[in-house]
């Protein structure tokens, strides 16, 4: 069967009709401030060179800025930094202008109501391991950041929890699941990618297997919480990095082959806090080693943007939908997911989620 | 209706397929585009460019390479291309 032969299968056509309407979304990074509470083991904004530059604070330069963006034919924003939350005036003056976005936070602090972004809030392990990895800038164990959260986030249909999947957390998300499930929230999950330069404890080396039965547990036994699906737990536990698995689109990755860029790798920027970018670190997680590249952010733009990957079988395509329709549900506030389309041979038959 | 311009229609065709149920006002892009148009200056987004390219291999019944992605930015380049491959 061939591509226009799937869509012809009903359940296939109403779930292509249904993500195409986001084919649109044009999507750039921000780094919007340097400053952060904590200091997480491999952080990659705290790789390289991209903290020093001196942060602009000027609201107002931001607001200006970004009606630029708005210009450029930017429509989906990624706040990020350090800690996003630390500067409200800046995360204002951006959803004034660009109203469709997200932000990724520590969820230490809250960021006002009225900014209607997606707020992904990280969560790196269970009460034992995350204050470990996640310290303070002093070096002193952190705070354990999932109460703090679901305290600053209660009842908020923003939030969407991300976990981090390390080398030696797999099993400490039972007990942050219970609690996020308890408070009615969401929770996808993010494999650790390790630094480019100064290569991680946390890295995973022979826990991928590990960490894809644990995704696939919590999956099943949680389908309405988890906000993930078989393809993608296929794809960012693979040996594979995305890199290697299906190439990376974005700019960085692009100059790096000394490829013609096309769609996201011609207009994606990664802008630090100056309001400067450069090509050769335009990708959303700069600093990160591509060859251990299973990052969310990158999957979300690199496995969605590969359709053509997608339609040599039925089954691939599906799961390439459900791939999307995630990725959806964790980016577009209100997107609500539906039931996989792909389910492995041996997986129990797909739940309405 | 000479050849090319019969190609040119069938192409055109496959192309409002591929962005129906989309962001796009359909009606405007008909008026807009030309065998010259970029695809990008219209403002038609990656995927929506990858879906047409499948549709053109599905109805042409070619395999396009993703390296040709990138050149073929125009409709004319596409008639050109599909009759080097012998399919128009
Ligand atoms: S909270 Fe985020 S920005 Fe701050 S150190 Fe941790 S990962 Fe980095
Ligand atoms: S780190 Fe990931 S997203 Fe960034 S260029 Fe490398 S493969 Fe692409």
């Amino acid at each position: 069967m061939s591509f226009t032969e799937f869509l012809r299968v009903p359940e296939i056509a109403q779930r292509y009709h249904k993500v195409k309407q986001y084919f649109y979304l044009r999507e750039s990074a921000y780094d919007v401030t340097s400053v952060c509470q904590l200091r997480c083991e491999g952080c990659y904004y705290f790789e390289g060179d991209k903290y020093k530059v001196e942060d602009n604070r000027d609201s107002e330069a931001w607001r200006a800025f970004f009606e630029k963006e708005k210009a450029r034919g930017i429509t989906y924003v990624v706040l990020a930094g350090a800690e996003p939350a630390l500067v409200p005036k800046i995360l204002k003056a951006c959803y004034d202008v660009i109203p469709f976005g997200s932000i990724a936070s520590n969820g230490l602090k809250g960021i006002d109501p009225a900014i209607r972004y997606k707020i992904h809030l990280s969560v790196w392990g269970d009460s034992t391991g995350d204050p470990v990895y996640r310290r303070y800038s002093s070096g002193k164990l952190g705070p354990n950041c999932l109460p703090a959260q679901l305290k600053n986030y209660k009842n908020d249909d923003r939030a969407i929890f991300v976990y981090t999947f390390n080398h030696e957390n797999a099993n400490q998300l039972d007990e942050v699941l219970n609690r996020i499930d308890g408070d009615g929230h969401k929770l996808t999950f993010n494999v650790f990618s390790d630094p480019l330069l100064n290569s991680s404890p946390l890295k995973l080396r022979d826990t991928l297997k590990q960490t894809r039965e644990k995704m696939t547990e919590a999956m099943e036994e949680y389908p309405d919480t988890v906000i993930y699906s078989y393809y993608n737990a296929e794809v960012h536990t693979d040996e594979k990095s995305l890199q290697q698995g299906f190439g990376c689109i974005y700019p960085r990755a692009q100059q790096a082959k000394g490829k013609t860029p096309i769609g996201i790798g011609k207009t994606f920027r990664s802008y630090r806090t100056d309001l400067t970018h450069a090509t050769h670190t335009d990708c959303c997680v700069p600093d990160t080693n591509c060859a251990d590249c299973r990052h969310y952010a990158a999957g979300s733009a690199i496995v969605s943007s590969r359709l053509n990957l997608h339609t040599d079988s039925e089954s691939k395509f599906r799961a390439w939908l459900d791939y999307v329709d995630t990725y959806l549900a964790v980016w577009v506030l209100g997107y609500r997911r539906d039931k996989n389309l792909y389910v492995p041979s041996g997986a129990p038959a797909p739940l309405g989620v | 209706m000479s050849t090319v311009s019969s190609t040119e229609t069938t192409i055109k065709d496959i192309l409002w397929q591929s962005l129906a149920g989309g962001s796009y006002n359909i009606e405007t892009l008909k008026s807009q585009l030309t065998a010259d148009s970029r695809f990008d200056e219209i403002g038609l987004d990656s995927l929506d460019i990858v879906d047409f390219f499948l549709r053109l291999q599905d109805h042409f019944e070619i395999k396009m390479r993703e390296e040709d992605y990138a050149r073929l930015t125009t409709i004319k380049d596409i008639q050109t291309y599909l009759e080097e491959k012998g399919a128009a």
